[in-house]
């Protein structure tokens, strides 16, 4: 059993939605409304939803997804079109792990996000848009207002294995990710031989 | 990198003293043996980093030091850079916790790079030291 920080489970949670999606996901804002079907549907909420002017959107996903952009687990690419993205996952490993991950923590949430992906996930756009425009209480609202309150307390506890909480913990973490970039960066631009440095006997 | 020597930085050395200082059997143990095998091969040696970052080039890797009492999975963790064009691999990190008696979260990676990198950047030879390890 491991603790786990809220913001190593969102990472988890986005990893886990756009690497269900075998060619990755085209744009965010279809990401942003399968999401909100899948929190709708359940009681564990990862992340907090407002109306926006494209719809349910998510500041915290829009966050979550620059993070994984910068662990390098995501790719981002222009879409054809010229509007918006395209988001795959770099690494199948981080795929399962995150999806085992997600499953022991947000049970709930995790069998809602496979139903919305499996039945909603691929529809085309214009109709994943009129079926979340809907939506009552999105039609009620006002511009700004919260639609959903994300509800993971910022640690929790996980029945998974130690090795799996290491890969979510360090290999999707956005700050070691870009430490290790710069020492990477650093050694390779250096003229520092080694070889010079003292030695010391590890007995 | 084929064979290679083995250098920690200070941060990770005073890290690895502080362990050895209280770990003198089996832990000491298992970490010759573990600096053994990534002066063999530290590509093998390590688990590489799962992320696919162009920046880390995939040359930073992670492996488990442990002791007679610690089972599979746990432990504590030595964290190393390859530098190819040296033939060397570098200890920028130890765990003197055990890896599940501590969260990453709790290190502060920035402001330990910020110390490589400004070691490496003013040419600080002192900062790093060469570990040998005796024949298994």
């Amino acid at each position: 059993v491991v603790a786990l920080s809220r913001d190593a489970i969102r990472r988890a949670v986005l990893m886990s939605a756009i690497g269900s999606y075998s060619q990755g996901v085209f744009g965010a804002k279809r990401l942003h409304k399968v999401l909100y079907f899948a929190e709708r549907e359940s009681r564990e909420k990862p992340f907090t939803f407002v109306k926006h002017l494209y719809g349910q959107w998510s500041e915290e996903v829009e966050d979550t997804l620059l993070q994984l952009a910068a662990a390098g687990a995501i790719s981002v690419t222009p879409l054809d079109s010229g509007r918006g993205n395209s988001f795959r996952s770099t690494s199948s490993q981080l795929v399962s792990i995150t999806q085992r991950v997600v499953e022991k923590a947000l049970p709930d949430f995790h069998h809602a996000l496979q139903a919305t992906i499996r039945d909603r996930g691929y529809l085309p756009e214009e109709r994943l848009t009129a079926l979340a425009y809907e939506l009552p209480e999105f039609s009620r609202a006002g511009a700004g207002v919260e639609l959903v309150t994300g509800n993971v307390p910022e640690r929790i506890t996980v029945d998974i294995s130690d090795q799996d909480a290491e890969d979510i913990e360090l290999d999707l973490n956005p700050v070691f990710v870009s430490s290790m970039s710069k020492v990477v960066s650093a050694i390779d631009s250096s003229t520092l031989n080694l070889g010079r440095a003292p030695s010391t006997r590890l007995d | 990198v084929d064979g290679c020597t083995f250098y920690a930085h200070r941060i990770c050395f005073e890290q690895i003293s502080e362990f050895i200082g209280s770990n003198l059997g089996s832990g000491l143990k298992s970490l010759q043996t573990q600096i053994r095998k990534i002066c063999t091969d530290p590509d093998q040696a390590g688990e590489r980093l799962k992320s696919d970052s162009p920046a880390i080039q995939g040359r930073v890797y992670k492996i488990w030091v442990r002791g007679d009492a610690v089972s599979k999975g746990k432990g504590h963790r030595l964290i190393y850079i390859t530098v190819p064009a040296q033939k060397a691999a570098l200890g920028v990190h130890f765990s003197l916790e055990l890896r599940s008696e501590f969260s990453y979260k709790d290190v502060d990676w920035q402001a330990l790079a910020e110390q490589v990198v400004q070691d490496f950047t003013e040419g600080r030879i002192e900062a790093f030291h060469r570990i040998e390890v005796p024949r298994g």
